[in-house]
């Protein structure tokens, strides 16, 4: 009785009453037809834990956008992202702003498969730099799954879900379409210093192009835009240094940056990749690969056959393809048609570590065996430029590929 | 007797000469890879007169830099005369990225025996025309002669690299 007369008192605030319980009853009706209609016919927003615009690359079929995580019980953030039927890969991505190391807990698959884990089949524990393990994958401010990393992985059309450590934000780049049997890569070449200048690249330019050609990939090589300021002209080989990360950051979205740098300013490499597979469409100190210039010279002239298998190499890098044997010859890649050059039968001067003229035959040949090479093999020709089967399919399938 | 005696003495520092002086392409191999770093163990089982096959790739205007800049990077674990006198000359001398190579080598190979050694190359490097060899050179200054990085800082006309010296 009494809440009669009080809402017959305020016969407007019952009206707004009954149309805000009106509207979160469709709106959970909807949630719930959603849910039975399957993922086939709704949009990657419609669908997605969405935080922020999405992003479409220019020229691709990948969109980028930051995923919206909620902390669980267990203290860690959660969130999930939707891959429609025509999903062709995805590269899910961590920040830590602060550069300490990061990675994810867990990554389920729309079947509840851990593919982090190492107790499933197949997984990526200690293989994806986005993983718990210690592998020794760099993981400082940024670390990321791919997939596929092999065709082992296929990003299945449904709801995925992860774990994750404290971030400051998840990323996703997803590609749709159509299954690609050809891949276009634009390469954006940049190049720092004095003492060369871009038309003394061009020939490397040209050997990586045909290393990728070779392959069943074509690359569309942008003019080389050169980097006069100074401090740029040497600079460390660690990414998250800061004019290093300044240079790379620079980078563009639609393809893959590379930095032909004068010289490092700390590290005695040919060239280094931003990770396994480094960022990709999102402009920061992840987007690129640096090489030096310096260490390919004879005197003043460039060695471009190296230059141009370094570039190729460190690119195979960025976009997720590992060394098929490392030096010790112990570890090897996670493809299954690679050739693997084993310590115990292929280490003939006992030295522990396998030269490609040890491993020929053995995936010496490849463009990711860990180490060129020799020069005196060089010299009578020796090139690697071979790309097996299954890393074709992780270049064709990569998120910044068309 | 005295034959077999003299025959025995040859065969022993034959012997010897073998084990200290590794093979050049044993050496050469240490030094291969995409990507580098200094293995002190495998050198160091080369012997003590590797540093000679170093100094002689290190010296190759013929070979492709890499090998070069790395060989110059492994000398500092064999810090001899020889050792001390082609880096000091190479930091002075050669072309930006191996003066700073030489420099880094001396330094990390005899700043513990003859610092003073250092410090006056580090000095002399203060005003390199290359940024990269003035930076390395005024951070080992700052660890051993503050009042000079201090006068190296107010004459350094880069602030990039008077900001870089000082991290």
């Amino acid at each position: 009785m009494f809440n009669q007369k009080r809402n017959l008192k305020y016969p407007s605030l019952f009206l707004i009453c009954f149309f805000i319980s009106t509207a979160l009853f469709l709106n959970s009706c909807g949630r719930f037809s959603l849910k039975d209609e399957g993922v086939e016919n709704k949009s990657i927003e419609e669908l997605s834990g969405v935080s922020s615009a999405r992003t479409n690359i220019d020229g691709l079929n990948t969109v980028i956008y930051e995923i919206t995580q909620t902390v669980g019980s267990d203290g860690l953030l959660a969130g999930f992202f939707v891959v429609p039927s025509n999903g062709i890969s995805f590269l899910l991505s961590i920040f830590k702003d602060d550069n300490v190391p990061i990675w994810f807990d867990s990554l389920n698959d729309p079947d509840g498969i851990d593919i982090l884990s190492p107790s499933s089949t197949p997984n990526l524990y200690n293989d994806a730099t986005g993983s718990v393990g210690e592998k020794g994958l760099s993981k400082a401010g940024y670390s990321n799954v791919l997939l596929p990393q092999s065709p082992s992985f296929s990003p299945k059309a449904g709801t995925w879900t992860f774990k994750a450590y404290t971030n400051d934000r998840v990323s996703i780049a997803l590609r749709t379409g159509s299954t690609p049997s050809a891949a276009t890569i634009t390469i954006q070449p940049y190049i720092t210093g004095t003492t060369w200048s871009a038309g003394d690249i061009s020939a490397a330019l040209s050997v990586m192009s045909s290393i990728y050609s070779e392959n069943g990939i074509t690359l569309t090589i942008n003019d080389t835009i050169t980097i006069s300021d100074t401090q740029y002209a040497e600079v460390s080989g660690t990414f998250i240094n800061s004019t290093t990360s300044a240079l790379v950051s620079q980078g563009v979205t639609e393809g893959v940056n590379l930095f032909f740098i004068e010289d490092y300013s700390d590290s005695e490499s040919l060239g280094n990749a931003a990770g396994i597979p480094g960022s990709m469409g999102i402009a920061n100190s992840w987007n690129g690969v640096l090489n030096s210039l310096s260490a390919h010279a004879i005197g003043p002239t460039l060695d471009s056959q190296l230059l141009g298998e370094t570039a190729a190499h460190e690119m195979g890098h960025q976009l997720g393809l590992f060394h098929t044997t490392e030096s010790g010859g112990t570890v090897f890649d996670i493809l299954t048609d690679t050739a693997e050059c084993l310590n115990s039968t292929k280490d003939f001067d006992r030295n522990g570590k396998m030269s490609a003229e040890e491993c020929e035959g053995y995936g010496g040949e490849n463009l990711m065996f860990w180490t060129p090479w020799n020069t005196s093999s060089r010299s009578a020709g020796k090139k690697q430029e071979t790309l097996s089967s299954h890393q074709q399919h992780v270049l064709k399938y990569s998120p910044i590929a068309k | 007797m005295k034959y077999l005696f003299i025959i025995c003495i040859l065969f022993w520092n034959l012997t010897g000469i073998t084990v200290a002086a590794p093979d050049k392409t044993q050496v050469m191999e240490l030094l291969e890879g995409r990507h580098w770093k200094l293995d002190v163990e495998s050198f160091q089982l080369l012997g003590d007169d590797t540093d000679k096959v170093l100094i002689e790739i290190g010296g190759d205007t013929s070979l492709i830099n890499y090998l070069r800049f790395r060989a110059l990077h492994a000398l500092s674990l064999f810090p001899t005369e020889n050792t001390a006198s082609f880096l000091e000359l190479y930091a002075e001398k050669s072309f930006a990225p191996l003066a700073r190579r030489g420099f880094e080598a001396l330094k990390n190979g005899f700043y513990k025996t003859q610092p003073q050694r250092v410090k006056r190359l580090a000095a002399r490097l203060l005003k390199h025309p290359n940024a990269q060899v003035r930076i390395s050179a005024a951070r080992f200054m700052r660890s051993v002669d503050a009042p000079r990085f201090k006068r190296f800082l107010k004459s350094e006309s880069d602030s990039w690299v008077r900001k870089e010296a000082q991290k």
